[in-house]
C-alpha cells in the first residue's frame, strides 16, 4: 500500500531533518561562544562557580568550572572548592582557552514543554553544556533568566 | 560557610562603598540645607539615566539588539574593507539605540570571529570596535550617561544637543574609518561565517521600542521621572527578565554619585567657576579627569560648576576613548576579551592623539 502518510506523520518524517540542522546550527555557533562573568553558589562546605555561555550578547547555558584542577567539570556535577580567593581575570583567560576545545555531540533529544531540540555540547569525556534550538532547528533558543543575570553582573 | 573573595567584585564594591561613605561628608562640608538633598541627586538627570539603562537591558534581552546585528550583516555580505567597515557601521548604529555597552555584548564577539577568519590582528578589531560602540553613542542626547546628564541639566532640546553631537560624531567617525582603514585596509577577504540566528521575544521587544520612543518624548519635555515609573512598570508586567537583568548595584551608585560630586561642586564652585570660563580649560581639565574618575562623575561635577555645556559634550565625549577606565562600554569589553590596558592604549592611541587635537579644535570654534 502507498498511502501518504497523515499530516503529523509527514511532520515525524522531517524530525531527522530537523534535528541534523539543530545539530548544524549549534555547531555554526560554537566557535563565536565568549564567557560571561563567574556566577558564584554559596553552600555550607564551600563554593562552586559557573560560567555562562553567550552568543550574540544572549546567555545559552552555564558550565560549571573546577577550581581545583581549573577545567570544566560535567553537567550535574559542579565542583564544591574550599578555595578561599579567585582572580576571575585568571580563570576567564583558561575558561577561553578551554572553550576552544568544545564539540557539539552527533545527536539530539527534544523537549516538549519548551518545544526545542536540546544539542549537547562536550569537552573531552564530559557533556558540559546543552544548547537549545528551536522545533525548525534553525534559531538557537537563549536562556533569558541567565541572560538577566548576565547582564545584571557584566561590569 | 566558606565564601571566595572574587576581586572583581571586590573592586566595584569598594567604589560604591566609598561614595556611600564621602557622600555624608561632602554633605557636611558643603553645608548645603537638608531640605536640598533632593535637588543635590539631580532627579531629572538620574530618572531619565535609570530610563536607558532599562531600555537598553530591554534591548539585549528581548534580543532586539541580537536581530538588529543579525540584520546589519545579512545586509553586509561585504569584502575586503567593506567587512570591517560593516562591522564598525553595524556597532555604531546599534551603540545609538542599544547603548554602547549594549553594542559591546553583541558586537565584540562577532570581531573576535572575523580576525579569525580574516588573520586579521584581534587586539585591533575589538579595539577599533569599542571605539565604534563609544562613536555610536555620542549622536543622541540619550547615548549614553554624560550626554543625559547635559542633556537634562541644561534643558537643552534634542535638536540644539544634536547639533554639537553630530559634529563630534561624524569627526570621530571618519578618524574611525581612516585608522581603520590604515590598520586593517588593504588586505582582500571575503567574510564567510554563517551567524545562526537567535530566537527572540516580540512581544518584549515591541514593549522596548514603544517606550523607548515615549520615553525619549518625556525626556525631552522634562518629565524623565515619569518615563522611568512608566518603564519600570510596563517591564515588570510584560517582561520580568528585563527588571531583573538592570544591575540596580550600579543604579545606586549613579545615586551616589550624582550626591557626591554635586556637593563637591558646592564646597569648590566658588574657587573654579573663575578658572572654568575658559573653554580650554574645560576641555582638558574633563579630559584629565575622566581619566581618574571616569567621565560620567566628572560630567555630573562641572554641570554645575560651568555654563559651557558644548565643550562638555565634547570633551566627555572625548574623554571616554582614552583609556579603559573613560568609559563603562571599553571595561565591558576588555573583560569579556581578556584584552589588557597595555594593548588597549596601544591600539587606540593613534585614534585618542587625533580625536583628542580635533576635539581641540572644534571647542575653540
Amino acid at each position: 500500500m502507498n498511502e501518504s502518510p497523515p499530516g503529523n506523520m509527514s511532520e515525524e518524517n522531517r524530525l531527522p531533518r530537523y534535528a541534523r540542522k539543530s545539530i548544524s546550527t549549534v555547531s555554526k555557533l560554537i566557535g563565536l561562544i565568549v564567557p560571561g562573568p563567574l556566577i558564584f553558589h554559596h553552600h555550607p562546605s564551600g563554593t562552586s562557580v559557573d560560567i555562562p555561555i553567550l552568543y550574540n550578547g544572549m546567555a545559552l547555558d552555564r558550565i560549571h568550572f573546577d577550581l581545583y584542577f581549573n577545567r570544566f567539570s560535567p553537567k550535574g556535577l559542579p565542583v564544591i572548592s574550599r578555595i578561599s580567593e579567585v582572580d576571575e581575570a585568571n580563570v576567564l583567560s583558561k575558561v577561553r582557552e578551554l572553550l576552544g576545545e568544545l564539540r557539539v555531540l552527533d545527536a539530539v533529544e527534544f523537549r516538549v514543554p519548551e518545544d526545542c531540540w536540546v544539542v549537547p555540547v562536550a569537552w573531552r569525556e564530559f557533556i558540559v553544556a546543552h544548547i537549545k534550538v528551536s522545533r525548525d532547528g534553525m534559531e538557537v533558543v537563549p536562556d533569558q533568566g541567565l541572560t538577566a543575570e548576565v547582564s545584571s553582573r557584566i561590569v | 560557610m566558606y565564601s571566595i573573595i572574587n576581586r572583581s567584585v571586590l573592586s566595584r564594591n569598594f567604589i560604591l562603598s566609598i561614595s556611600i561613605i564621602a557622600a555624608p561628608i561632602l554633605l557636611l562640608f558643603s553645608r548645603v540645607d537638608p531640605s536640598d538633598i533632593p535637588r543635590l541627586l539631580d532627579i531629572k538627570s538620574l530618572s531619565t539615566i535609570l530610563f536607558f539603562l532599562l531600555i537598553s537591558r530591554g534591548f539585549l534581552v528581548s534580543g532586539l539588539s541580537s536581530r538588529l546585528a543579525q540584520w546589519i550583516r545579512a545586509k553586509g555580505k561585504a569584502r575586503g574593507f567593506n567587512i570591517i567597515l560593516f562591522y564598525l557601521l553595524s556597532t555604531m548604529i546599534l551603540s545609538m539605540l542599544a547603548t554602547n555597552d549594549g553594542a559591546v555584548l553583541v558586537m565584540i564577539p562577532v570581531g573576535l570571529k572575523l580576525s579569525e577568519i580574516t588573520g586579521w590582528n584581534p587586539i585591533s578589531i575589538i579595539v577599533l570596535g569599542l571605539i565604534a560602540a563609544n562613536t555610536g553613542s555620542i549622536l543622541f542626547p540619550f547615548g549614553n550617561p554624560q550626554n543625559i546628564i547635559i542633556w537634562q541639566y541644561y534643558n537643552l532640546s534634542f535638536t540644539s544637543f544634536m547639533r554639537t553631537s553630530s559634529l563630534v560624531f561624524v569627526t570621530a567617525s571618519v578618524v574611525l574609518l581612516l585608522v581603520a582603514y590604515i590598520e586593517v585596509g588593504g588586505k582582500y577577504l571575503e567574510e564567510k561565517v554563517d551567524y545562526p540566528r537567535v530566537q527572540t521575544s516580540s512581544a518584549a521587544g515591541y514593549t522596548t521600542l514603544a517606550l523607548l520612543l515615549t520615553g525619549i518624548i518625556l525626556s525631552d519635555r522634562g518629565y524623565g521621572p515619569y518615563a522611568f515609573l512608566l518603564a519600570l512598570a510596563i517591564f515588570f508586567i510584560a517582561d520580568k527578565y528585563i527588571v531583573y537583568s538592570v544591575d540596580w548595584s550600579l543604579a545606586l551608585l549613579f545615586v551616589f554619585l550624582f550626591l557626591d560630586f554635586n556637593s563637591l561642586a558646592l564646597i569648590l564652585s566658588r574657587h573654579l567657576t573663575q578658572l572654568l570660563t575658559d573653554t580650554s580649560v574645560i576641555y582638558l581639565g574633563t579630559l584629565i579627569t575622566s581619566q581618574v574618575i571616569s567621565n560620567v562623575p566628572t560630567t555630573i561635577f562641572l554641570t554645575k560648576i560651568t555654563h559651557q555645556w558644548t565643550s562638555l559634550v565634547v570633551s566627555a565625549n572625548i574623554a571616554g576613548y582614552l583609556t579603559p577606565i573613560g568609559s563603562l562600554a571599553n571595561l565591558i569589553g576588555l573583560r569579556l576579551t581578556g584584552i589588557n590596558w597595555k594593548d588597549y592604549l596601544e591600539k587606540s592611541l593613534v585614534f585618542s592623539f587625533t580625536i583628542t587635537i580635533i576635539g581641540y579644535i572644534i571647542t575653540m570654534i
